[in-house]
C-alpha cells in the first residue's frame, strides 16, 4: 500500500487553495495548465481552460460544479481515457519507480493502458459491469487484463481469493456467482468498487458514483468509500453533484467554466 | 488472458453467432461433398480407363494399320520397363438379334494376353456367378432389380479377395466345349441347327441385366470391311459377361477372340492373307520398376517405344493411357474446378454472415469495450477479442462442416439407395454417368482447399469489425446510459 499522509486530514471548504500541499510529501498527481478543446463542425469548443490541480497520496478529493463545466472531461484526461490539448499530467507513483515525476500525457498508448490497469481504478455512475460475466469474474477482469494466460493460470487461486476478499469487504460475497442483472443498483456499484480496487490502485476515479442510486443506498456507498480510503490508503477523486458525498472529501474543489474557481 | 475468455463469452451469447456458425458448417460440408464426389468421379474414371486400357497403346493408321505385329512386338519388348504386349482390334459394328438391331463396338482380344496388360480378368464374371446374381434379383418374368444387381456385380468384381480368372478360365469363354455346353443349356432347340456353335462372344453385363442380351443368345454382328467397305457379318454366341464399371463398355461392347475378328475383317482382302495385321497393340509396363502414375515417366517410355517402332521400319502412333481419353479427363478436371468455384460463392456468403454477426456484436458491446479500455485493455487487445470470435466461428464451423461432409460422402450411395427406394427416383443414373455407383474419393489436397478458404474468409470478414471496435469512441459510451 502506498504511504498516505492525507488520511484523517481536516476537510477543507469548497474554494480553498487548490494547489496547497504538504511541503514534505510530494503530490501523487499534479495537473498543470490543462487545456482541452473539441472540434465541432469546424468550430473549436474549449472545455478545460488551464486547470491546475494536485492530488495527494491517499486523499479523497471532490470536484463539484454545474453540468457541462468539464468535470468528467477532466476525470477522463486524468484517467488517461482522453488526451489533453495541452498541459501536463505529472504522476509521482509511490509503487513504481518508473513513474516518478512522469508526464503521463506524452506516454505511448500501450503504456497509458498499463498505467490505467495497474495504478488507476474507475467507478462510473452506471456501474458498467459486463453482463456476460459473473460478479466474481467482473471483479477479476483487471487482473485478467494485466496478466498473460499462463501467468493468470498460475496465480488464479490467489487472485480469486483476493477478489472474494474484496467482494466480502464491500458486502456482496454471496452474489459472487450471480450475473450482474440479478443485483440491485447498490450491489452493482459495490461490485464496481471492488473491481476498481482489484489491482490495488493508488487512485480511484469516481464519476457520479451515487448518481443512479437512491438516497439511503447512496449513503451506504459514501460510507464504503470512506472506509476503504481509511483501510487501504487508496486515493479517491469524486466527481459529483451530491453535496453530502462531496463533503466527505478532505478537499472540495469547485469547477466553473473549465477551470477551478480559485485559480 | 481476457481476450480468449471474453471472446468465448461473447461467442455463446448471440443467436446470430449460431447462424453464422451453421452457415459456415453447411457451406464447408457442401464444398467437401462436391469435391469428394468430383474427385471420386475423376479417380474412378482414371481407374476405369487404366483398367480397360494398358499403360501404353500403339495404334496403326487406318483400320488394321499394324501390319507386322511380330517385328513390332520384338522391338517394343526391348524397351526398358516393357513387361507385356497384347494385340487388339476394335471395330464399329451392329448386331442383329431377331428384329432388334443395336450399334456396338466389336473388340477383338486375346483374353490371356489382355489379362496381362490390363484388369480384364478381374472384370469377367465366372460361369455361374452371373446366373447366381440373376437368380437372386429376378423380380418377375422379365424384370431385374437392376441397381441391386449392379451392386452385387460391382461388389463381386471389386472384391479384393476374389481371385482373378486363370488363363484356362479366360480361354474357356471361346472354347468349343463351353460353347456347346451353353447352347445345350440355354438354347437346346438350336443344337441341331448349330452342331458347331458360333464363336463365343463376351458381352457387357449391363446388356444382360437390361435383358437386351442373354447367355446362349446367337447374334449376327455386321460391320464394314476395312479394305472394300462392303458389309461383312458373322454369327456369335453369347458365352460370358464382363463388368468394367464403364457403362458405355458394359452396355455397348462385344469381346471376341482376336483371331476370329481379324479373320472376319481380313475376309475381303485380295492380297495374300497377312496373319500379322492388327489394329493396335496394348503395352503393359513393369510397375515394380516404374511409377506408372507419373505422367512424365510414362511419356518418356512412350517416346522410347515410338523410337523403337520407327527403328523397326514402322510409323505408328503411341499413346499413354491419360492421352487416350485426354479430352474427357480434361473436361472432368475443368468441371471439378468450376464446381468448386461456384460452391465457393457460398463460402463468401458465410463470410458475410460472420461480418454481420461481428458488426452487430461490436455495436452491442461498445459499452463493454469502453469498460475494458477503462480497465486498461489496449485497442489491439480489444481487436483480438473480436478477431478470435470470428476465428472461433470459422474454425468450429469448418471443423464440423468437414465432419458432416465426410459423413455424408462416405454414405452417399446408401442415401441414394434410400431416396431411390422411397421415391423411385434415380439421382445418379448409370446410363448418364457411365458409372454404376456414385464414386467418392477423399484427398488431402481437397481437404485443404475446403478448409482454407472458409478460415481465411472468416478471418478477413472478422478483421473489419474487429479493427473498428476500439475506434467507435467506446469511452463516450460509458459516460451515458
Amino acid at each position: 500500500m502506498p504511504a498516505s499522509s492525507s488520511q484523517n486530514e481536516t476537510r477543507k471548504a469548497p474554494g480553498a487553495d487548490s494547489t496547497a500541499k504538504t511541503a514534505d510529501v510530494p503530490a501523487l498527481y499534479s495537473v498543470r495548465d490543462l487545456h482541452k478543446e473539441y472540434q465541432m463542425q469546424g468550430v473549436k469548443v474549449p472545455v478545460l481552460r488551464g486547470c491546475d490541480l494536485e492530488v495527494r497520496h491517499g486523499e479523497i478529493l471532490s470536484i463539484i460544479g454545474m453540468s457541462g463545466v468539464g468535470k468528467t472531461t477532466l476525470l477522463n484526461i486524468m484517467g488517461l481515457l482522453d488526451n489533453p490539448t495541452s498541459g501536463e499530467l505529472i504522476y509521482n507513483s509511490g509503487a513504481d519507480d518508473s513513474l516518478r515525476n512522469c508526464d503521463l500525457a506524452n506516454l505511448q498508448l500501450n503504456r497509458k493502458c498499463s498505467i490505467r490497469n495497474q495504478h488507476f481504478g474507475f467507478v462510473f455512475q452506471f456501474y458498467h459491469l459486463l453482463p456476460d460475466l459473473t460478479v466474481l469474474e467482473n471483479v477479476l477482469l483487471p487482473s485478467m487484463i494485466a496478466l498473460s494466460s499462463g501467468e493468470y493460470g498460475r496465480q488464479r487461486t490467489k487472485l480469486q481469493e483476493r477478489a472474494r476478499e474484496l467482494l466480502d469487504r464491500v458486502g456482496v460475497l454471496d452474489r459472487g456467482d450471480f450475473p450482474p442483472s440479478r443485483l440491485s443498483g447498490g450491489e452493482r456499484q459495490r461490485v464496481a468498487i471492488a473491481r476498481a480496487l482489484m489491482n490495488d490502485p493508488e487512485l480511484v476515479f469516481c464519476d457520479e458514483p451515487t448518481g443512479n442510486l437512491d438516497t439511503s443506498t447512496g449513503e451506504r456507498i459514501h460510507e464504503l468509500i470512506l472506509e476503504l480510503n481509511r483501510e487501504l490508503g487508496t486515493g479517491f477523486i469524486l466527481v459529483t453533484h451530491d453535496q453530502e458525498l462531496a463533503s466527505l472529501a478532505s478537499r472540495i474543489l469547485t469547477m466553473r467554466d473549465g477551470c477551478f474557481e480559485d485559480r | 488472458m481476457y481476450k480468449p475468455f471474453l471472446s468465448l463469452r461473447f461467442f455463446r451469447s448471440r443467436f446470430l453467432t449460431l447462424a453464422a456458425f451453421l452457415s459456415t458448417m453447411f457451406g464447408v460440408a457442401m464444398l467437401f461433398i462436391v469435391q469428394s464426389v468430383m474427385g471420386g468421379y475423376m479417380s474412378q474414371l482414371k481407374t476405369n480407363i487404366r483398367g480397360q486400357e494398358a499403360h501404353l497403346r500403339i495404334i496403326g493408321y487406318g483400320p488394321l494399320g499394324v501390319k507386322n505385329l511380330l517385328d513390332i512386338e520384338e522391338a517394343v519388348k526391348k524397351v526398358p520397363h516393357v513387361r507385356e504386349t497384347a494385340p487388339f482390334i476394335e471395330r464399329l459394328a451392329v448386331y442383329r438379334s431377331g428384329v432388334s438391331i443395336k450399334p456396338v463396338t466389336l473388340v477383338g482380344i486375346d483374353p490371356v494376353l489382355q489379362a496381362k496388360v490390363s484388369d480384364f480378368s478381374s472384370y469377367l464374371l465366372r460361369p455361374g456367378e452371373l446366373e447366381e446374381i440373376l437368380r437372386k434379383h429376378h423380380a418377375g418374368p422379365t424384370a431385374v432389380d437392376i441397381p441391386l444387381a449392379i451392386d452385387d456385380v460391382h461388389a463381386l468384381v471389386g472384391d479384393k479377395d476374389r481371385l482373378p480368372l486363370s488363363d484356362g478360365e479366360l480361354c474357356q469363354f471361346f472354347d468349343l466345349e463351353w460353347r456347346i455346353e451353353i447352347l445345350e443349356k440355354y438354347r437346346p432347340l438350336l443344337v441341331k441347327e448349330f452342331p458347331v456353335p458360333p464363336a463365343g462372344i463376351i458381352v457387357g453385363v449391363q446388356s444382360i441385366l437390361d435383358r437386351q442380351l442373354m447367355l446362349g443368345q446367337i447374334l449376327t454382328v455386321v460391320t464394314l470391311s476395312p479394305d472394300t467397305g462392303g458389309e461383312i457379318s458373322e454369327r456369335f454366341l453369347v458365352t460370358g459377361a464382363i463388368n468394367t464399371g464403364d457403362f458405355q463398355i458394359d452396355s455397348g461392347s462385344l469381346f471376341a477372340d482376336v483371331q476370329k475378328v481379324r479373320n472376319l475383317l481380313n475376309r475381303d482382302i485380295d492380297e495374300l492373307d497377312n496373319p500379322y495385321r492388327y489394329q493396335g497393340i496394348r503395352i503393359a509396363l513393369d510397375e515394380d520398376t516404374i511409377d506408372v502414375q507419373n505422367v512424365a515417366k510414362l511419356e518418356k517410355v512412350r517416346d522410347e517405344v515410338a523410337y523403337a517402332i520407327a527403328s523397326a521400319g514402322s510409323h505408328l502412333s503411341v499413346e499413354t493411357w491419360p492421352q487416350i481419353r485426354a479430352n474427357l479427363l480434361k473436361a472432368v478436371s475443368i468441371e471439378k474446378l468450376l464446381v468448386y468455384f461456384i460452391v465457393l460463392i457460398l463460402i463468401i456468403f458465410t463470410g458475410s454472415m460472420i461480418l454481420l454477426m461481428l458488426t452487430l456484436t461490436v455495436i452491442e458491446k461498445t459499452r463493454d469495450v469502453g469498460v475494458l479500455m477503462s480497465l486498461g485493455a489496449t485497442p489491439w487487445g480489444v481487436t483480438q477479442i473480436f478477431l478470435f470470435n470470428g476465428l472461433l466461428v470459422s474454425l468450429f464451423g469448418t471443423g464440423l462442416g468437414l465432419a458432416l461432409g465426410y459423413a455424408f460422402s462416405a454414405n452417399i450411395n446408401e442415401i441414394h439407395d434410400l431416396i431411390y427406394s422411397v421415391s423411385g427416383v434415380e439421382l445418379f443414373p448409370a446410363k448418364i454417368y457411365q458409372m454404376d455407383r456414385i464414386p467418392v474419393h477423399f484427398n488431402r489436397l481437397d481437404i485443404l482447399w475446403c478448409t482454407l478458404p472458409p478460415v481465411v474468409v472468416g478471418l478477413l470478414a472478422s478483421a473489419i469489425p474487429a479493427t473498428w471496435a476500439p475506434r467507435r469512441d467506446p469511452i463516450s459510451s460509458i459516460q451515458y446510459e
